[in-house]
């Protein structure tokens, strides 16, 4: 993470990408995170303690710009080189953690469709990880001389004892069988049971001789079967990533967000009793959507016990024991050393190409800060893209000074798209993919 | 207090009125609105933005363009020759519409230069926009060389081809829109687009071009909904094309669910949509397959809730003379490009139907000869084989009617098997084949058992095989009963060929039983008779049967006895006819015939009233009775003295608790050669992985960039999952390296360095 760090010339172009088009980078992160060393130690005691077959829960809250989106995926990359398989999802009108219309189940395939492992870090690795465990189960089978059936059952009888956990290792068997009498059908269908993409028991059946699917009353069952699973294919566990939970406080109806901070209760049980295996959670929301206590988490008595602050933290004094972790904005500090960082992304780690000296830094915020006011580095997305435009330009121009460049850049005011209301029949928040440091 | 609730009330009425006059006024077109009927305010809307840059008014310019035009299927004479079938622009000077240019571009002036007699058709190349009266003498006597030869040439420069596709291009969208007069003269030019597009449309900009200008006069000047005509497909285009957002448009606006067709141009034309190489390459079984899953899923379609975006129709024409992009007048109509959830509803059928046709892309990238075959068909989904007449499939089922012939089930040999399909092996039947086979059976709604899907082995020559008639229903899996049942039946069957003492009738009456107590449907239960058919022609063996046995420990046997028992109680009841087959049984697997007893009589318990299954009626509708009536037992098979009553939550725990027994017992059953018997060295070759695993990077060595495709039947060749062996050669190379061996999807990216550090 020093200057010295050579960066993989891909990393360095996704970064740049992500940066100019105003989104937080999928990968390297870590070349361009900014302090935030308590919450980042905090988080990777979680992961081992998952990678361990515990668990761990955490609610990232911070305002609009604060970097929860960035620290997600962080916190994302890590757990991924840690062998951990995760799973991430923003939550929307149509996606949410209990529902009885469909959207559980609908919140169930995106985190299914979005499963990355570190071998696939951007997605679509629900097949990969089944492939793994059954090929696994495979090279056994020949190594024992029995049937790879036998093998696959015999690994997943643990699970059998779990809610839903028989139906699973029946799919699972199925796949095998799809494989080995080379039926694409049979696979396609395993894979899309898994996915929650088997809209109804009769097709379940016929397809794939089980009873059940996954349906908005299970979600969070299958959650804790795939934490085991992927646990029994070679990974450490599941870390499963929800963000913009604010759609949650947004719900208008007040029984509907009961249910759904209902099941967040049941995770965050689960998990501090130690119950779920392998299996991490990380919540994505601002501050109101904790605080408020008519409408947020605080709203909902048995949480407001159990996520209330530690009385002593604060004034200075960190707890990171209790499962909330506010995330503070950037202070304009840590806004210089990020440009720096960002020129250093650019150079490919390489002091000696850097585009501008660090008076080019101070001179770039000043001029953000004498446009738009303090508001340039409390939501810094619009002033990180102009940076990395700059930085491009002097890149194909060198001859151009940066002394005029900087001069001629413009900077906007953001809004808060959390402020918008919300619009059921519209397309869902993923197109207002946020980038906040 | 009553004048607060009177307020209130009010209240409520006024919004309600409020409310409804919205919804009305932004409602649903009316039928005849301009979306349907194609116009829009007459065009008042196009000519504001089409003033001509040199002050030529644009009504001015339609008509001055009018009087050159050369009415279609008019001759006319240029340059001593004569060009049939009008649709240009013939004259002195005509201004372009709105562009930079001096003149149209499509404007034939019969007084510039030609060179030569047109010998040479292929002429020097011409610039990207081109104008008649800038190209050189050359190409202009190329282009009227064309013209003359029916405009159909297929070697002809494309660049001449546009040169008379601005023509048209001007004509549908520029004077037909200001002088309504000339409307009817739209469904030739559209037609003559069309055949453009068919002679020429595999040059990529052309296709996109005329795709457009096609399906934007389809808008304008057809008078059908834009549902009722066939949609326009746009692949790789990355956008959803005009005509389709109409049709889109028009049937939300209409509350109408959307018909998979248009589901399809939606889904195709999506740009995150990414369409992978099984729908590439077989656009046609795709579209089928995509259609029937969308039926499948949806009915008549999915229904979508209008959205607030409004349509805006914007035409990047081809020709210079428009001076760049215009706005097509439509109806105010929802844009449902915008919205994002019934896409990925649509995406799902879209992955599920390519991944169907995932097997048969691929043996058609290998055999593209044997597109047609049988073995190419049996990849085939049910539905899109059934309707492929082959040769082939006619003899196959020829073959099936005549061994049928009319009855449920009949008695073939592998042997007729390796006539009719064709088997690498000289006298075995793989899995893998006869899955193949049975899929292909299926198609011709015809069943096999053994079937591999269902638990069976391999099949050699002379072994008896039992063909039945599929019913309408379909299972494509075996459930966890149905795998009991068959090898519980099976242990029967065994211990009968072993000293005869248990009957067929008895393993008859059994399967029977067994039907009952499951409840098996159709499908399941045609196909369990079909296997203690072929249990019973085959008779199994219970020589390898007692060898493999001995291998079972005493532990797992105790679980086999228990799981034996429990199946056969699975509905409450053993009878005493059970009871001989389970002793059998029990004896062969080394208990004492009294254990078999005393396993019985614990799953048995005091005959209770089962919980009821629906609600009790207590008092039957009618007059009512004036007493208290006590409801009567239910109505159930009242067992007779001599049967074993079960307790019936306690069996089905057993049931569960045995599943891990079912894989034993498959294990037990399996025929020797089907289990690999030299075992392998674990871990050999590179970096811990598999000796397989190793021989696919080897394989990869000196390869920088491979396709998926490659990538799997590399894998496919070694008998690996390639998913599965991308992500353990990946583990390992970060347990070694500290890096990714392979990247990205498709084309999948080597790291040749990486390979080089992990060999080491």
């Amino acid at each position: 993470m020093t200057a010295t760090t050579t960066i993989r010339p891909r990393t360095r172009d996704a970064i740049i990408q992500s940066l100019r088009a105003g989104v937080t980078p999928r990968v390297g992160q870590a070349h361009i995170q900014v302090g935030r060393v308590d919450e980042l130690r905090a988080v990777v005691d979680d992961i081992s303690r998952i990678a361990d077959g515990g668990s761990g829960i955490r609610f990232v809250i911070g305002e609009y710009g604060s970097g929860k989106t960035f620290f997600l995926n962080l916190v994302q990359s890590i757990a991924m080189e840690k062998k951990l398989v995760v799973a991430h999802a923003d939550l929307n009108p149509d996606r949410r953690l209990h529902s009885t219309g469909g959207q559980a189940r609908s919140l169930y395939q995106e985190l299914m469709r979005n499963l990355a492992t570190r071998s696939k870090p951007e997605g679509g690795a629900l097949q990969s990880v089944v492939e793994r465990f059954v090929s696994s189960a495979e090279s056994e089978a020949r190594e024992r001389a029995i049937l790879a059936e036998a093998v696959i059952r015999e690994r997943l009888v643990d699970l059998s004892e779990m809610l839903g956990g028989y139906d699973f290792a029946e799919v699972i068997a199925a796949f095998w069988r799809g494989h080995e009498v080379g039926d694409d059908g049979l696979k396609s269908n395993a894979v899309r049971w898994l996915r929650g993409e088997m809209s109804t028991k009769t097709d379940a059946r016929k397809a794939l001789g089980v009873r059940a699917i996954v349906d908005d009353s299970n979600v969070y069952d299958h959650l804790k079967l795939m934490a085991r699973f992927v646990r029994l294919a070679g990974y450490s566990g599941l870390m499963v990533c929800l963000d913009e939970l604010v759609n949650l406080y947004k719900l208008g109806s007040g029984r509907a967000r009961a249910a759904n901070y209902e099941q967040i209760l049941r995770i965050l049980n689960d998990s501090l009793q130690g119950s779920a295996v392998g299996l991490g959670f990380i919540f994505c929301g601002t501050p109101e959507f904790l605080l408020d206590t008519r409408k947020g988490l605080y709203s909902y008595e048995a949480l407001q016990s159990r996520l209330a602050e530690n009385r002593f933290a604060g004034e200075g004094l960190v707890d990171m024991s209790g499962p909330v972790m506010n995330l503070a904005r950037l202070s304009p500090e840590e806004l210089f050393v990020l440009l720096g960082k960002i020129r250093d992304v650019y150079a490919n780690g390489d002091p000696a190409s850097y585009l501008v000296p660090d008076e080019a830094l101070h001179a770039f915020m000043q001029h953000c800060s004498k446009r738009v006011g303090e508001a340039y580095f409390r939501t810094p997305r619009n002033t990180i893209k102009e940076f990395v435009n700059l930085l491009a330009i002097l890149e194909q121009n060198p001859d151009a000074s940066w002394q005029q460049l900087v001069g001629a850049v413009e900077v906007g005011v953001e809004g808060n798209p959390d402020l918008a209301p919300l619009e059921e029949t519209e397309s869902d928040n993923d197109d207002l993919a946020s980038f906040q440091l | 207090m009553g004048s607060f609730f009177a307020l209130i009330a009010l209240g409520i009425l006024v919004y309600w009125v409020f409310a409804s006059w919205i919804r009305r006024s932004s409602g649903t077109p009316p039928a005849n609105s301009p979306a349907q009927s194609g116009l829009s305010g007459g065009g008042s809307a196009f000519v504001s933005v089409r003033g001509n840059q040199r002050g030529v008014d644009a009504l001015e310019n339609a008509r001055a363009g009018d009087r050159l035009w050369v009415a279609p299927g008019r001759e006319s004479k240029v340059a001593g020759g004569i060009i049939p079938g009008g649709m240009i622009y013939l004259g002195k000077s005509l201004a372009p519409i709105k562009g930079w240019q001096d003149v149209e571009p499509s404007l034939i002036d019969p007084s510039l230069p030609v060179s030569g007699s047109g010998q040479e058709p292929y002429g020097d190349t011409m610039g990207y926009w081109p104008s008649y009266c800038q190209i050189s003498p050359k190409n202009r006597s190329a282009h009227l060389e064309w013209l003359k030869s029916g405009r159909s040439d297929p070697n002809a420069d494309i660049g001449f081809v546009f040169l008379f596709l601005y023509g048209l291009e001007r004509r549908l969208l520029f004077e037909l829109m200001l002088l309504p007069e000339l409307r009817g003269e739209a469904p030739v030019l559209i037609s003559e687009v069309e055949r453009l597009l068919a002679l020429y449309g595999q040059n990529r900009s052309f296709h996109g071009y005329a795709t457009d200008l096609l399906s934007t006069a389809r808008i304008l000047w057809d008078d059908k909904p834009a549902s009722a005509r066939e949609p326009t497909y746009d692949h790789g285009g990355g956008r959803v094309p005009a005509a389709v957002r109409v049709a889109l448009g028009q049937l939300v606006a209409a509350g109408e669910p959307i018909p998979g067709i248009w589901a399809l141009a939606w889904v195709i034309g999506h740009p995150e949509t990414r369409l992978r190489t099984p729908a590439r390459r077989c656009p046609e079984e795709f579209r089928k397959l995509f259609l029937a899953r969308y039926v499948e899923r949806y009915g008549s379609g999915i229904l979508v809730k209008p959205n607030k975006t409004r349509l805006k129709i914007i035409y990047h024409p081809a020709s210079s003379s428009f001076g760049g992009e215009v706005a097509i007048p439509v109806a105010d109509l929802p844009d449902v490009a915008a919205l994002s959830r019934p896409v990925r509803q649509l995406q799902e059928i879209a992955e599920t139907a390519m991944s169907e046709l995932e097997g048969f892309s691929r043996y058609i990238a290998k055999n593209p000869q044997k597109a047609s075959s049988l073995e190419a068909l049996s990849l085939l989904p049910a539905e899109l084989a059934l309707g492929q007449q082959t040769e082939e499939s006619k003899r196959l089922r020829e073959w099936i009617d005549a061994v049928l012939n009319g009855r449920a089930h009949a008695v073939v040999s592998g042997d007729e098997v390796i006539a009719h399909w064709p088997c690498a092996g000289d006298d075995r039947i793989s899995k893998a084949e006869l899955g193949s086979f049975v899929r292909m059976l299926e198609t011709l709604d015809c069943g096999l058992e053994p079937d591999p899907r269902f638990g069976g082995n391999p099949v050699s020559r002379s072994q008896k095989l039992i063909l039945f008639r599929l019913g309408a229903d379909r299972v494509t899996s075996a459930s966890a009963e149905y795998r009991a049942a068959t090898l519980l039946l099976h242990l029967a069957a065994a211990v009968s060929a072993s000293d005869g003492d248990v009957s067929e009738a008895e393993i008859r009456q059994l399967e029977e039983h067994i039907n009952r107590s499951m409840h098996f449907g159709d499908a399941e239960s045609r196909r369990l008779r079909a296997h203690v058919q072929s249990l019973l022609v085959e008779k199994p063996s219970l020589a390898g049967f007692s060898r493999r046995l001995e291998g079972v420990d005493s532990r797992q046997r105790r679980l086999l006895a228990e799981f034996v028992v429990a199946i056969a109680g699975a509905d409450g009841v053993i009878d005493p006819g059970e009871v001989k087959t389970i002793i059998k049984i029990y004896k062969l697997l080394g208990f004492d015939p009294d254990q078999a007893f005393a396993d019985i009589h614990s799953l048995q318990s005091e005959p209770r009233r089962s919980p009821a299954e629906r609600p009790v009626t207590v008092r039957p509708a009618g007059e009512s009775d004036p007493g208290f009536a006590i409801p009567g037992r239910p109505q159930t098979k009242v067992p007779t003295d001599s049967d074993f009553h079960l307790d019936r939550a306690r069996v089905e725990r057993t049931l569960a608790d045995t599943a891990a027994v079912s894989s034993l017992l498959a294990e037990i059953f399996v025929e020797d050669e089907n289990v690999p018997t030299t075992s392998q060295p674990a871990l050999v070759g590179v970096s811990g992985l598999g000796a397989r695993h190793s021989e696919l990077l080897r394989l990869l060595d000196g390869v920088s960039e491979l396709s998926r495709e490659k990538f799997e039947s590399l894998a496919e060749g070694l008998g690996l999952l390639s998913d599965g062996a991308y992500e353990l050669i990946n583990e390992a190379a970060f347990e070694r390296i500290g890096r990714p061996l392979l990247e990205q999807e498709d084309p999948i990216l080597v790291d040749l360095d990486g390979l080089e550090e992990m060999r080491q």
